[in-house]
């Protein structure tokens, strides 16, 4: 009798552990980056030079900042390249890929993120120290932000649900739909993934 | 699959009854569950610890660290594969240790399990293909096939989904499709597959089922192929089987070989013509038990024939003492009463032994030489046991040590007589047995008369026995004869070999010429299964007597062979029905037919009759109204010693004189003095018999209490 109780008295404090546990994870997988307002217009000076004149006429500019080392933004590159192909939309996408002035050992270029974004065909711009990012306002890796042709503000947010979490999002499908009827959208869905810039954590 | 075949030595079955057969298929069934739940315990432990060190390995592949800008710390996922993974992992690994097959342990595993899975799908971001690890892990489960341990894992699932969908929805369907219904199919997804897997499970237990029920048949038939319904012992298959297994077994050079032990129960036939054959059946039924009890830590007993039980004994280098020690003990354990149905029967038994590779190399010889012995056991005079002819050296120490023994007291004359009375209807004495005794110096008795009466009638020293016995009574006879003591006459029993003597007449004359003892105060009693070769020399034995004017009884009547045979050819004075008829009157409507048909028969063909063994008031009433002439038994006493018999002879003249006056000083009527004065006698109040007869006839100056 008294094994019995002993035993009820453990399952019940392993499974209090193991819900703590999921509280944790929860919190942690649901918390969103840090996120700024970004500019209503688009313009030249706000990416490098050329860029945008490289950009087909008349199409969205759909722009990503992305932090090469973070794993969470791969599940943002699947998403995206799922909503553009869903939506039959044309975007040009260009990618900010942030990268330090000085590189750290064991940093690389995110080439699981370049060859996620290769169907995309997307223009890869190598952000050093986040500057361009930083002037559209993105402090998040994983921040997409769209532009009408005519360099409006269509959409800024993330496209996950949570942390490295594929699958449909709010985020995601705001985005899709600001794509196809080419309006602003209401809301600013939050973005997960790590922060761009040193001290002020995305997550 | 396996199902665990039920164990024919320990399992007991001894009728294929369909509630024992229904239970037999439960255990079988029971004990394969408890022991898939304690091997799936196994795996699941084990997988939980290979899927722990997985999720970790995951996690450090998809995210090793966090970053912020050019600065990284390790990711929080590790984290919590470690600890968290860990917290999962180390209750269902520990209780699937400690606590295997255990219902608790398989519901905690359940839920342990379906966790890792929902916290590996965090772990890689939530990839579609690591939900196919829920399903797994569902269809894992369903190895316990038990059906609430899906139900407890689809209810994990459910609840973490339940939740999230009301608190994230857009995390867990997505913001467009977060409406009930995705929940709903969500859902019932989860219990498509459950409905599957416990469908699945349940046509899996009632396979096993099936296949229990088959194994439980099989053991049904293997047992009643190979046990003794009655007794649930090994039947003579079962044993014939083993005695070749030992025969291969004890063939390789060096091995001691073994014995092999023949019991046969004395005189069970009479138990079963007494008693019936439901007693009958009781008494093999607590014989196998006794067998049974002795065997443990022995090799066990064999029924293979009606009353006959058989062993094998290894062999030691002790020489033969441990069987010999053995088969005493079977002896004696056998011989105590058996209570059945509040019957007191005491059986007892002969074994033969015959000896591998001494008696044979066959287990037809063995059995065969086994059986002699036992048979010359019973011609020995029962209730011992005997070595076959070759090996006979180990016992022929201890007989001619006892021999020795006998020999010496028979030369010193160091038996004593006790006499026991036989009484008319009326309750007077009509006479006395004489019994022979061997005290031990110390006191007691030095072994009981059947033993040392078998030890006697085996080494032919019954004939000097009997002549002192013939001497001392007939010493004693002319004693009571002078000082005027009634004891009206003496019977003694008489060897079948005293008479095979050609100088027992001669005897005779002479001993009772030199004591003046009257032939007519002499009654011989011949034992009626006793073992006489040959018919005639009893019948020139008996014709001896009677020239004589001596009577002769047939004693133990109805336990021999060929009663009424010898009934026929013998002419004999007196019939002594054997007290296993007498102790059945009353409980037995056999025993009381058996008992009335003797008695008629007797007096058919002129012979009075003697009830032996007479144990209370029950069976004295009906043997008297049956119209039993005399009647013996420790009812009205048991063997007394001289002073004792005198002193109660005494006491029943007196009774006669008081009962033939009709009446007494104090006005006790006969019924009433007779039953004080047995309570006198069984309660041992001696000096108040002494008192009564000196003169102090008041019986109402003793306390009534004593009596």
């Amino acid at each position: 009798m008294k094994q019995k109780w002993l035993v009820l008295c453990c399952a019940i404090l392993w499974f209090s552990a193991l819900v703590s546990g999921w509280c944790v994870v929860e919190r942690y997988e649901r918390t969103p980056g840090a996120q700024s307002r970004a500019p209503e217009w688009l313009t030249g000076r706000m990416l490098p030079a050329g860029t945008l004149a490289a950009t087909p006429k008349g199409v969205p500019v759909l722009l990503v900042a992305l932090h090469p080392q973070c794993t969470c933004s791969l599940a943002t590159m699947h998403e995206l390249l799922r909503i553009v192909q869903q939506s039959h939309a044309p975007a040009s996408i260009v990618l900010l890929m942030y990268t330090p002035e000085h590189l750290p050992e064991g940093w690389t270029r995110g080439e699981r993120l370049r060859s996620a974004s290769e169907s995309l065909h997307p223009r890869i711009i190598d952000d050093t120290n986040g500057r361009w990012a930083r002037g559209l306002g993105a402090r998040t890796s994983g921040e997409v932000l769209l532009y009408s042709p005519a360099g409006r503000l269509l959409f800024q947010g993330g496209i996950t649900s949570e942390r490295g979490h594929e699958g449909a999002s709010a985020g995601g499908e705001l985005l899709e739909r600001a794509m196809q009827s080419q309006e602003r959208t209401a809301r600013t869905p939050p973005t997960f993934g790590c922060a761009l810039f040193a001290g002020k954590s995305g997550a | 699959m396996t199902i665990a075949v039920l164990d024919l030595e320990k399992a007991r079955l001894p009728t294929a009854d369909p509630v024992s057969v229904a239970s037999q298929v439960d255990v079988a069934a029971d004990v394969w569950f408890a022991s898939n739940a304690r091997r799936t315990d196994r795996q699941f432990a084990v997988l939980m610890v290979f899927q722990w060190l997985a999720s970790i390995a995951l996690t450090y592949w998809f995210t090793p660290r966090t970053w912020a800008g050019a600065a990284s710390s390790p990711s929080p996922h590790l984290a919590f594969a470690i600890f968290l993974g860990g917290i999962i992992s180390f209750a269902p690994i520990l209780m699937a240790w400690k606590l295997p097959g255990r219902r608790l342990t398989r519901h905690v595993i359940a839920v342990g399990q379906m966790s890792m899975s929902t916290l590996m799908i965090h772990l890689s971001g939530g990839r579609i293909e690591m939900h196919f690890h829920i399903f797994g892990s569902l269809a894992f489960l369903a190895l316990y096939l038990d059906w609430t341990v899906l139900i407890t894992a689809s209810l994990v699932v459910l609840l973490d989904h339940g939740l999230g969908t009301f608190l994230w929805p857009d995390a867990v369907f997505g913001a467009g499709n977060s409406e009930p219904w995705r929940w709903l199919e969500h859902a019932c997804w989860i219990v498509f597959c459950d409905i599957f897997l416990i469908y699945s499970c349940i046509a899996r237990v009632r396979s096993i089922r099936v296949i229990a029920t088959q194994q439980v048949d099989q053991a049904i038939l293997l047992r009643q192929a190979y046990t003794d319904a009655l007794t649930a012992l090994p039947n003579r298959l079962r044993f014939q089987k083993d005695l070749e297994l030992s025969l291969h077994q004890a063939k390789p050079a060096g091995c001691s070989g073994f014995a092999l032990l023949y019991v046969d129960l004395d005189r069970f036939k009479e138990v079963n013509d007494a008693y019936g054959h439901t007693i009958g059946d009781h008494v093999l039924v607590a014989v196998a038990e006794r067998l049974s009890q002795e065997a443990e830590g022995n090799a066990g007993f064999a029924r293979i024939g009606g009353d006959e039980f058989v062993s094998i004994c290894p062999r030691t280098s002790s020489g033969l003492e441990p069987i010999a020690e053995r088969a005493g003990e079977i002896l004696r354990r056998l011989l105590m009463p058996i209570e059945v149905d509040g019957l007191a029967i005491q059986i007892g038994a002969s074994i033969g032994i015959s000896l591998y590779p001494e008696d044979g190399a066959s287990e037809d010889e063995l059995l065969s030489r086994a059986d002699q012995a036992m048979y010359t056991m019973k011609r020995k005079g029962r209730r011992g046991f005997v070595f076959s002819g070759g090996i006979m050296e180990s016992r022929a120490e201890d007989r001619t040590e006892g021999e020795e023994r006998l020999r010496r007291a028979i030369q010193s004359r160091d038996f004593i007589i006790h006499y026991q009375p036989l009484l008319s209807r009326n309750g007077t004495i009509d006479g006395l047995e004489a019994l022979a005794r061997w005290p031990a110096p110390g006191g007691g008795f030095v072994c009981s008369p059947g033993e040392f009466i078998a030890l006697a009638e085996e080494t032919g020293l019954i004939v000097d026995l009997g002549k002192l016995v013939l001497d001392q009574v007939c010493e004693q006879v002319a004693a009571w004869h002078t000082r005027g003591i009634d004891f009206r006459e003496v019977a003694i029993n008489l060897s079948p070999r005293q008479l095979e003597q050609g100088d027992f007449p001669a005897i005779l004359d002479e001993t009772l010429k030199r004591f003046g003892v009257h032939p007519e105060w002499i009654t011989f009693e011949i034992t009626e299964s006793a073992y006489v070769p040959d018919d005639r020399v009893l019948e020139a034995g008996l014709e001896a007597l009677r020239t004589r004017g001596i009577k002769v009884s047939i004693d133990d009547f109805g336990t021999g062979y060929s009663s009424l045979g010898r009934l026929q050819t013998l002419t004999f004075n007196t019939l002594k029905i054997d007290q296993i008829f007498i102790s059945g009157l009353g409980q037995s409507e056999a025993a009381l037919g058996m008992v009335r048909a003797i008695i008629n028969l007797a007096h058919l063909l002129g012979m009075s009759v003697v009830g032996e063994g007479v144990e209370n008031s029950r069976q004295a009433r009906i043997l008297r109204e049956l119209g039993c002439d005399h009647l013996q038994g420790h009812y009205f006493s048991r063997a007394l010693p001289v002073e004792a018999i005198q002193e109660f002879i005494l006491q029943h003249s007196a009774q006669a004189e008081r009962r033939s006056a009709g009446s007494n000083q104090k006005g006790w009527r006969p019924a009433e003095l007779e039953q004080i004065e047995r309570r006198a006698v069984a309660t041992g109040v001696a000096d108040m018999i002494v008192a009564f007869k000196a003169g102090q006839r008041d019986l109402g100056a003793w306390p009534v209490s004593r009596l």
